[in-house]
């Protein structure tokens, strides 16, 4: 799975101790997020408002009068914010139930039943990973409807009730306008989550019913391995396909001759390779991320196959990722490797036939995490500067290291598999193949690792012990290296990682689901907020807006901040939105400047102007796409606890401020008085 | 508001909602097909201008009801979304995410199913971007057929595309027999039957699919006049099943097929290319033409020309006989040699005056009485040029006459036997029988010079305007493959061509004038020629300084030749070598002159090193040397020390002989070595040394020079 943006640890996250009065922080050097960041904005637009209010009201009403009545504002905003009924909350909220009952928000249900029924149509039925379509695709639909549902009944609400001076009969009950606000988000929030929650349901068993099936196997197709049947099943594999298989524990037949080897029927688009062991075992080869058991049966001298049900399709894996740095090939240590000319610059290569290696540092490796064995799971990117022997892998080697002793052993030579990932375990007794020590030591450019001969004895030990030798405190090094002279190998961290554990699918699941709820939340606290002082249209309109910009949030400030083209690191080529449209028109390269003059000036200085305001909205609308676990579950990776309590801790600062925001605004109503 | 006023409004309402209906009537309307028992309709404007320009859903293609629904609920946003989706595409590529990048794909080409070049980008994108993306062939060859299969589908939503058929053909002949890892990609196809359903083993070639595919195109091509013109450029459309069918046989010959498969597989290419040749073409002034017919053209012209001056009565002989007195007794001269042995003036000369008698069809008609008939046959003429002229470009465009003539030289027995020979020798070579392997290349050589006797027009002209390489010069990397591999097997024996290869060469140039040509069409030997040639015009203005410089360049040059062609160090050619060889000589004349040794980066330093080894000097001189070492363990002295003489006086002759030995640390360090051993000879013997002792001084002079230089990256790598 490709992670751009590795999250942070939750510790760190919450607090990162960072020194807001430092001159660093104020020249941008340090930089705080979570909820450090949100107490500052906080805080910074609380007394900002605070004292517009008040310098407004001085000009209105005098100097006295006007402080008094800020004060007088201050003091009943407090009174409201914290002297709310819980009762009185639980009403309205029950209010804002039943006008969505009545707005018929189930026809969305409807909708989504229309699409999943109708869904198989839409879908490419001979995708190679079946899974990461089908889920992303029923996250992505329900995400889709639920914020169109919300968007439309959030801020279309209360300006309703305005109009038809519904809100003008609440208010004539002691209620404060802050319970109406909160009623209101809490009562959307709680049809949103029974909706959600049924699609989460549906979904799960649409995804499970889709995926889950057997196939035929017939004896009449299976012929005795070392047949022309079997080379021509055998070539149409890769190897990588190959090689899981075998990790995954299928019963590979041993005794060539007395084997069967053929080809399964096909269901949902695909058919299998099929073993046959001797003893009547067999499996169903990986296609399509999975594989069957199959097991033969004998009945009034018949021979039948039972083919069992598909595994390895639903996983929730628990990984543990390393730091990762390269080296050079002198042995430099490098933040980044090589750049091959890819267009995306996530994997950095080493060459291949130097000492040029990807180094992930791990921490807290012990017996207790990984008892017997430590699962090691990759998926490299190959560079091939030259042909080579086209049906021939690169082979690379994985080496682990003592960051404190340097003792360095090579645990496995492989051939790389690219998109697929690789499986390599590594068992806590070591039979080593090679065995070296490398040094870190200091020079005047940094740091860099030297090779340095290790004594006999160390040398001519038949094995190593994976915690006594090769960690040192839980710390581990994982090398890999690129063995083919002039070829490459790609890495980014979250490449190579250990298989620490698997957890259960349905539960991450639900954490994917829980994503699209939090957004659900997020949109309908903006739509209550705008309804509180725009008129029903506007609200939504802006609701709208603020949801698409929240979905679009990186390209928005890609478009401030000039970095759309290219690979985001050469700001402003090809200029600001008006630019950009004028190049259109003029089918002008990005690359070539405008013509000087006044009119470009022009153009410059509206871009300038558009992309800070852009800049200035981007800071105020959460990235939604930040909430969706929808990667996680379909590539199969168990969902961080962490991340979970990172985006609901966020969740309830945006609603919170909104919150306020939306009581504020109403407060100021008339009809609210 | 009052009752009335609702009324009132509701009353302009309608009144303004009847014209609106009926305008949407008018334009919206859709058309009803003629069917059995059913009247069709025209329907509104809209569906009138489909149905005219041929572009109405149903005209197009099936319809599907997905993609229907998907076109409706974008609700007129299908620009912008169809927009998107191929941003995120690409996006989608760039990060490798194969699965969204499908999944994306799927809902564009049902936002937009009947957009054909969308389907052949996209088509292509998948077999030939997508699918270089991996590592492993075999996954490669799954994003191949994943293309084709939704070049495939694209048929259902396009039914009157030849566009898209000819993709799929494209990349099923195109991309499978022609990738780098073609011959993996054939093998895979070739067992895969999931793609192949229903096709018998024998007959799953790439080739032969992909003829049946473009077949498909021209069937519908030629069964529907509303698609004809649809094919944007019907002399390559046409022409490619017949490839295919060529291109099949060449394939498998390469894969060790040969005998009657191999003679009925370009039987059936001629035959092909034939039919095609008689197939009727557009020609860009709205004629017809054939480019089989050509030849025809060119006679009936040449009939029409002779009527007209037959027309004339004599009178364009009189005219010729005119201008013949007018030319001047120089031009006379030059036309009167034969082209072959014209100088450049007296070729410019003989230009002229073939221009000055040259009579136009025009001229002759203006001689005529009957002008109303000769300009009437002028014109005939005039069309007759044009149409051949044209044909004449057509064949260019796909190398019409060179695969005529390609297809009908390798059905013959002497080209089968050839290729045959020459893939035989290479197996055994592969397997490292270097004498079968030699034996194989020497008849293939033999085999390949016959063919080349019979047939000197399989050679690329090297006169031709362009003389670069072309793709199909299929006969220069036959030769050049037999040469390079004939070179290497030698090269294991230590051996170089044979004189006079090949041995059993019949008249003719043969493969000698096949090596001179391939040497002459290298742009290096041309430039290599022209230093030579300002080296000489410098020496004769005794400008050694500018001399040497030029013979240095065409050293530089030489070297850049041999790299191309490898086989030229074991002289696969004598004459070039020979030539290359009096370039070094004159080169170190010039260096001599200017009393500079020769430099120490002196560029071809390997090419000469072969030639040293293989001199009979340098093979007597070893030969001495072993035997003194021999008799040195014998300690018979007196003995070694003759042979050890001997040796060293062959040394000096290659010494003498070679000045290039001086920076070649290889030859030095042997010799050093004889000296060095006559040196302990004479110790034992208590004999002194001779006094001058040439080859000595020889190398002390040129150690210092060696030892000051570094060996070159290739001498450390040897």
């Amino acid at each position: 799975m490709i992670i751009e943006k590795e999250p942070l640890p939750f510790s760190e996250w919450l607090w990162s101790g960072a020194n807001i009065f430092s001159s660093d922080f104020w020249h941008g050097k340090v930089a705080v997020w979570g909820p450090q960041r949100w107490l500052l904005v906080f805080a910074t637009l609380a007394i900002v408002v605070f004292l517009l209010g008040w310098l407004v009201s001085i000009l209105r009403h005098g100097p006295v009068r006007g402080t008094s009545l800020t004060f007088r504002v201050l003091q009943s905003t407090i009174v409201d914010l914290l002297c709310m009924s819980p009762r009185r909350v639980w009403a309205l909220m029950w209010l804002a139930i039943r006008d969505a009952l009545r707005r018929r928000v189930i026809v969305v249900f409807a909708v989504f039943i229309v699409i999943l029924m109708f869904g198989a149509l839409f879908l490419d039925q001979d995708n190679e990973h079946p899974v990461r379509l089908y889920i992303s695709v029923v996250i992505t639909t329900t995400s889709f409807l639920i914020l169109m549902l919300v968007v439309f009944l959030s801020s279309t609400s209360l300006p309703a009730e305005l109009k038809d001076k519904t809100l003008h009969t609440v208010v004539t009950k002691p209620v404060r306008p802050s319970e109406i606000v909160l009623g209101r988000i809490l009562g959307f929030v709680a049809v949103g989550t029974v909706l959600v929650a049924m699609m989460g349901a549906i979904s799960y068993l649409f995804v499970v019913r889709q995926l889950n099936h057997t196939h035929t196997v017939e004896q009449a197709k299976l012929e005795p391995i070392g047949t022309n049947a079997a080379v021509e099943v055998e070539d149409t594999k890769g190897e990588g396909e190959k090689d899981r298989e075998a990790q995954k524990g299928g019963n590979a037949p041993e005794a060539a001759g007395v084997a069967l080897i053929g080809k399964s029927g096909e269901t949902n688009h695909h058919t299998h390779r099929v073993f046959i062991a001797p003893d009547g075992r067999g499996r169903l080869d990986w296609n399509k991320d999975h594989w069957h058991r199959a097991t033969q049966h004998e009945s009034e001298g018949k021979i039948t196959y039972k083919v069992g049900p598909a595994e390895g399709l639903l996983q929730a894996r628990v990984p543990v990722y390393g730091k990762l740095h390269f080296t050079d090939r002198e042995g430099n240590k490098k933040e980044r490797g090589i750049n091959v000319g890819d267009e995306w610059s996530y994997r950095s290569y080493i060459r291949g036939g130097t000492p040029a290696s990807a180094i992930w540092s791990f921490e807290n490796i012990r017996p207790d995490r990984f008892p017997k064995r430590i699962p090691i799971e990759m998926t490299l990117g190959i560079f091939r500067s030259y042909k080579g022997i086209i049906d021939q892998g690169i082979p690379g080697s994985l080496l682990l290291r003592n960051p404190k002793t340097g003792l360095m052993v090579e645990v496995k030579v492989f051939n790389a598999k690219e998109f697929t990932t690789d499986v390599h375990t590594i068992t806590r007794t070591i039979l080593p193949t090679n065995v070296s020590r490398m040094t870190l030591v200091q020079t005047a450019d940094g740091e860099r690792y030297v090779s340095e001969d290790v004594d006999v004895e160390t040398k001519n030990r038949a094995s190593f012990d994976l915690f006594d030798d090769l960690t040192d405190d839980g710390r581990l090094e994982v090398w890999l290296q690129c063995l083919a002279p002039d070829q490459y190998f790609g890495a980014a961290q979250a490449d190579l990682y250990l298989h620490a554990s698997d957890r259960v699918f349905w539960l991450n699941f639900a954490k994917g689901y829980f994503g699209v709820w939090l957004q659900m939340v997020l949109v309908v606290a903006i739509g209550v907020t705008f309804s509180t002082f725009l008129s029903g249209p506007i609200a939504m309109v802006a609701t709208l807006s603020a949801t698409l910009g929240g979905l679009i949030r990186p390209l928005m400030i890609a478009i401030a901040l000039g970095t759309v083209y290219g690979d985001g690191k050469q700001a402003d080529l090809g200029g600001g939105p008006l630019e950009s449209a004028v190049r259109m028109v003029n089918q002008q390269n990005v690359v070539v400047d405008l013509d000087k003059g006044i009119q470009t000036d022009l153009i410059k200085w509206v871009d300038d102007r558009t992309q800070n305001v852009l800049w200035g909205m981007a800071q105020l609308i959460p990235d939604l796409n930040e909430f969706s676990a929808a990667d996680y579950v379909s590539y199969g990776f168990d969902v961080p606890d962490n991340l979970i309590a990172q985006w609901t801790i966020t969740v309830v600062g945006f609603v919170f401020v909104l919150f306020v925001l939306g009581f504020l605004f109403l407060k100021t109503r008339e009809v609210a008085k | 508001m009052t009752r009335r006023h609702s009324f009132i409004r509701k009353l302009v309402y309608a009144a303004l909602i009847i014209p609106l209906l009926y305008l949407t009537s008018y334009l919206g309307q859709p058309s009803i097909i003629k069917q059995e028992g059913v009247e069709g309709e025209t329907g509104g404007v809209l569906a009138q201008l489909q149905t005219k320009y041929e572009f109405s859903p149903v005209e197009l293609g099936k319809i599907d009801p997905a993609s229907e629904t998907i076109k409706l609920v974008t609700f007129g946003m299908r620009g912008p979304a169809a927009n998107w989706l191929a941003w995120q595409a690409q996006q989608y590529q760039m990060k490798k995410d194969w699965t969204n990048l499908t999944a994306t794909l799927e809902q564009l080409i049902k936002i937009q199913p009947n957009f054909v070049d969308v389907w052949i980008h996209q088509g292509w994108n998948l077999a030939y971007n997508c699918s270089v993306q991996f590592d492993d062939y075999r996954e490669r060859y799954r994003w191949v057929i994943k293309g084709i299969n939704f070049l495939n589908r694209g048929r259902f939503y396009n039914t009157k595309e030849p566009k898209l058929i000819a993709e799929i053909a494209r990349v099923i002949a195109y991309k499978i027999g022609r990738a780098d890892e073609h011959e993996q990609f054939r093998r895979l196809f070739r067992n895969d039957d999931e793609f192949n359903k229903g096709v018998p083993r024998n007959e799953r070639d790439n080739w032969l699919i992909g003829k049946k595919w473009y077949r498909k195109a021209e069937e519908m091509v030629d069964n529907d006049s509303s698609v004809r013109k649809k094919v944007p450029n019907p002399r390559v459309f046409f022409s490619k099943a017949s490839m295919c069918q060529l291109a099949y046989a060449d394939t498998i010959e390469k894969e060790g097929t040969f005998g009657e498969k191999a003679k009925k597989a370009w039987e059936q290419g001629g035959k092909d290319w034939v039919a095609f040749g008689k197939r009727d073409m557009p020609t860009t002034d709205g004629r017809i033409c054939r480019l089989g017919e050509w030849e025809r053209y060119l006679d009936e012209r040449d009939k029409l020309i002779v009527e007209l001056e037959a027309l004339a009565g004599g009178a364009a002989e009189e005219l010729v006989a005119e201008r013949m007195e007018k030319l001047t007794p120089e031009q006379l001269q030059a036309r009167a040699i034969p082209t072959e042995v014209r100088t450049y003036e007296q070729q410019a000369l003989a230009q002229e005056a073939e221009t000055l008698l040259h009579i136009t069809p025009e001229e002759v008609a203006r001689l005529c009485d009957d002008r109303q008939k000769a300009n009437k046959l002028v014109d005939q003429i005039a069309a007759m040029e044009s149409l051949a002229r044209l044909t004449k470009g057509y064949r260019g465009v796909v190398n019409y006459e060179y695969w005529a003539q390609r297809a009908a030289v390798e059905q013959s027995d002497a080209v089968l036997e050839a290729r045959k020979t020459v893939y035989y020798a290479d197996k055994a070579l592969a397997e490292g029988d270097i004498p079968a392997a030699l034996q194989g290349y020497r008849s293939g050589s033999a085999a390949w010079a016959r063919v080349l006797a019979m047939c000197p027009f399989l050679l690329p002209d090297v006169n031709r305007q362009n003389a670069e390489r072309e793709d199909d010069d299929e006969t220069v990397d036959a030769l050049e493959h037999l040469l390079t591999k004939y070179a290497t097997a030698l090269d294991i024996r230590n051996e170089l061509f044979p004189e006079g290869f090949p041995l059993d060469m019949p008249p003719g140039p043969g493969l000698t004038g096949a090596v001179e040509h391939l040497v002459l069409q290298n742009y290096h030997s041309q430039e290599a020629r022209r230093k030579r040639a300002k080296a000489q015009k410098a020496l004769a203005e005794n400008d050694l300084p500018a001399a040497s410089q030029q013979y240095k360049d065409a050293m530089t040059e030489w070297f850049t030749l041999i790299d191309d062609l490898p086989h030229l160090e074991q002289m696969s050619c004598r004459n070039i070598g020979h030539e290359i060889l009096q370039d070094v000589d004159a080169y170190a004349k010039v260096l001599g002159q200017l009393k500079l040794p020769v430099p120490v980066d002196f560029p071809l330093k390997r090419f000469m090193w072969v030639q040293i080894t293989h001199d009979p000097a340098t093979v007597m001189a070893r030969q001495k040397s072993d035997q003194g070492a021999e008799l040195v363990r014998k300690k018979d002295w007196a003995a070694a020390r003759q042979a050890y003489e001997e040796s060293l006086a062959r040394w000096w002759t290659v010494v003498q002989h070679y000045p290039t030995v001086a920076v070649d640390r290889t030859i030095c360090e042997e010799i050093q070595e004889d000296v060095d051993a006559f040196i302990e000879v004479n110790k034992e013997l208590g004999q002194k040394l001779p006094d001058p002792f040439p080859l000595r001084d020889f190398l002390e002079k040129n150690q210092a020079r060696l030892d000051d230089s570094h060996p070159t990256e290739a001498e450390a790598s040897e």
